[in-house]
């Protein structure tokens, strides 16, 4: 138990107002986070900074303002996606923020769209080195939950579905060699589960996990690598091995009749780029085992 | 002039939950001019939606505002199926319905324990807060989250209610009776907070059509008009509903029609639960057509207008959103004007302002005052 409580000062950058309600409900009875921090309505009273939002053209000096005016020692908790990396408004022309590079050094980063209240009480509990008392009923994650994606090593086969779907940007792969890396950024997602809704593979799940802090922005990178696999001709990377072996195996579950005779061809075929594939013998090939496996069917 | 002073609230200031800028003009204590100033919470999200595919700009119209994103998901939706020339299933209307009277429930009680939390009655604040938590966990229940539910998408909704969930409804349905009841009882003419903001920030009803007021700020003052009733969209058509109206026109009028909304709002729910008809939740897009498409909703604070220019790809041209705040702010012109100072906050709250969805523009709307900017400790008003 603090013996003092934190003086909070919240700071409104350009939030949409969901996390600024879902603080105001972390400190309502039923989560203990009162008993830790209070909220004063004074900058110079204050230890500790709260910002939601990205910070737009007028807020950004506001919140620089204010952070030059708190109390040492000057903690900043930055909550939710966009007070984190602008989150799905990153790409907007009025947003100046996210808090770092204001010039803001942050203390704890709390993602999600917002942060659930027992997210935010874990988070002030870490910062002011206290136990959590989880033993409440609201403490157990109901079905359905929507948390922190993660991948599936096993099942990941790197088509970039969720990098296509995903309406951030949250979710991006890099080709660096013969690896391709998809790496989800936990501050930058929103938690909507398109990509847990388009992966042919299953294999992003959204955890159904309360602990969302961080105390770097580093650490929510989560990553999965596949190897890349180079074309039979002329040696360019072009997809990964799994991806093939997937396009192969849903091939043989659609039309396995037909193509379990041709699987031989269909695999040389596919183990050329496309632009070899697109070459004048590679292409009269193709068409001959397109049109056999017309007739077979 | 003697006593002539200007007072600025905001934007960061303990009766603002959002970041704006208010500036009031006091004489001897009586507010004479008010000056609005927003723009704290614009992010340029209509502009983002033209860099979106359809499906893609449902989770940027959610999050145009954080307590009413069904609302904006549900207009953008309606709209955008238009567009894409998709026939809604019936079952993915009715979902759509109950999660906007959730949310509806939710929204209004949580403003009315901000106001009680504004006039000193903290006994009700806490109250209504925790009671509140079992509409949150139902919510969370239905989508996975709190808050952005991500339940609509174009097409229908994404999450099916499976006949647990119902019974889960239906018995917070049950349980939340008691502290809606509580609400209008705290609002009566002599109830606890009824009793400090009756009479005050009038509004009549002409000056509430003329000001372009909507929602619960123009049905407190005795208009009739919500949109879903006068123009039914989801599964509005078939529920029966009261459309809730209240003539004094003043704070505890707007309050009160909240208030009991809320139970209109159970009703509605515990009917769609009811009929919940069952087939598909989802249907496919079709081809996107070129043309413009306007599609409209009600949202806790009042009509929201959704206006797209499709262009025959697979974005929007142009999205154009008319929030109900960006309606009302406009009568804190008449409502200010001539109220005492200690009353500001409960009219400042009365329309139960949502800046985030508001600020896609800036508007200055009065006569310059003499420049004094006082601090805010030197305000005068603590409680009403």
């Amino acid at each position: 138990m603090a013996e003092k409580k934190l003086r909070v000062f919240r700071a409104d950058a350009s939030s949409c107002n969901g996390c600024d309600i879902e603080i105001l409900e972390a400190l309502l009875p039923r989560f203990k986070v009162g008993q830790y921090i209070e909220l004063v309505y004074e900058p110079e009273q204050a230890e500790a900074l709260v910002i939601t939002g990205g910070a737009n053209f007028k807020t950004a000096e506001e919140v620089r303002a204010i952070y030059e005016k708190l109390k040492e020692p000057k903690i900043v908790i930055c909550v939710g996606s966009c007070a984190i990396s602008k989150g799905i408004f990153a790409e907007g022309y009025s947003m100046r923020g996210p808090a770092d590079k204001l010039g803001i050094p942050v203390t704890v980063f709390i993602a999600g769209c917002p942060p659930r209240p027992q997210s935010v009480a874990q988070a002030i509990a870490s910062l002011l080195n206290v136990e959590v008392d989880t033993s409440e009923d609201y403490w157990s994650v109901p079905e359905g939950f929507r948390g922190l994606p993660e991948f599936d090593f096993e099942k990941c086969v790197a088509c970039g579905a969720c990098v296509n779907s995903c309406p951030t940007g949250a979710m991006s792969y890099e080709d660096k060699g013969t690896v391709r890396t998809v790496n989800v950024n936990y501050g930058l997602c929103i938690y909507c589960a398109t990509c847990e809704e388009i992966c042919p593979e299953e294999s992003v799940k959204l955890t159904g996990e309360y602990k969302a802090w961080f105390k770097g922005k580093e650490e929510m990178l989560n990553g999965v690598e596949v190897p890349l696999k180079k074309c039979a001709n002329c040696g360019r990377v072009y997809a990964t091995d799994k991806q093939l072996e997937a396009c192969i195996r849903r091939l043989l579950e659609k039309a396995g009749k037909v193509y379990e005779p041709l699987l031989e061809k269909v695999e040389k075929l596919m183990s050329y780029c496309p632009d070899c594939r697109h070459s004048v013998e590679n292409l009269r090939a193709g068409k001959a085992l397109l049109i056999k496996a017309a007739i077979s069917s | 002039m003697s006593g002539r002073k200007e007072i600025v609230i905001g934007p960061y200031h303990e009766y603002l939950l959002e970041p704006e800028r208010i500036k009031l003009v006091v004489e001897d204590g009586i507010v004479k001019d008010v000056d609005i100033s927003l723009g704290y919470c614009h992010r340029g999200i209509e502009k983002l939606m033209t860099t979106r595919t359809y499906k893609q700009a449902v989770f940027l119209s959610e999050r145009i505002c954080g307590i009413c994103s069904h609302a904006h998901t549900t207009a953008y939706c309606t709209t955008a199926e238009a567009v894409l020339e998709i026939d809604t299933p019936e079952r993915g209307l009715y979902i759509r319905t109950i999660v906007a009277e959730i949310e509806r429930l939710h929204s209004h009680f949580l403003w009315l324990a901000l106001l009680a939390h504004g006039v000193g009655e903290h006994e009700a604040f806490a109250y209504i807060m925790t009671e509140r938590e079992k509409v949150m966990d139902l919510l969370e229940l239905i989508s996975g989250n709190r808050v952005h539910y991500a339940v609509n998408t174009v097409g229908g909704v994404r999450r099916d209610i499976t006949p647990k969930i119902a019974e889960k409804i239906m018995s917070t349905m049950n349980e939340i009776k008691p502290l809606t009841q509580y609400c209008i009882d705290m609002l009566d003419e002599n109830g606890p907070v009824g009793k400090k903001v009756a009479g005050i920030g009038v509004m009549s009803y002409d000056e509430a059509i003329k000001l372009g007021a909507v929602g619960p700020t123009l049905r407190g003052s005795g208009v009739k008009s919500d949109v879903r009733a006068d123009d039914p969209y989801a599964a509005y058509g078939e529920l029966s509903f009261e459309v809730v109206v209240e003539k004094d026109g003043d704070v505890r009028a707007r309050s009160m029609v909240r208030a009991r909304e809320n139970m209109e709002s159970i009703s509605m729910i515990e009917q769609a639960v009811d009929a919940l008809p069952s087939g598909p939740i989802i249907a496919e897009p079709g081809e996107p057509t070129i043309g413009e498409y306007v599609g409209r909703g009600e949202a806790p604070r009042g009509e929201l207008v959704y206006y797209i220019r499709a262009n025959g790809t697979n974005m929007p041209e142009r999205v154009k959103v008319r929030t109900p705040t960006y309606a009302n702010v406009f009568t804190y012109t008449k409502t200010l004007l001539e109220a005492r100072l200690e009353h500001v906050r409960p009219i400042l709250e009365s329309i139960d302002p949502c800046y985030a969805c508001t600020d896609r523009l800036v508007i200055i709307d009065a006569k310059k005052g003499e420049k004094r900017i006082l601090s805010i400790s030197d305000l005068p008003f603590g409680t009403v």
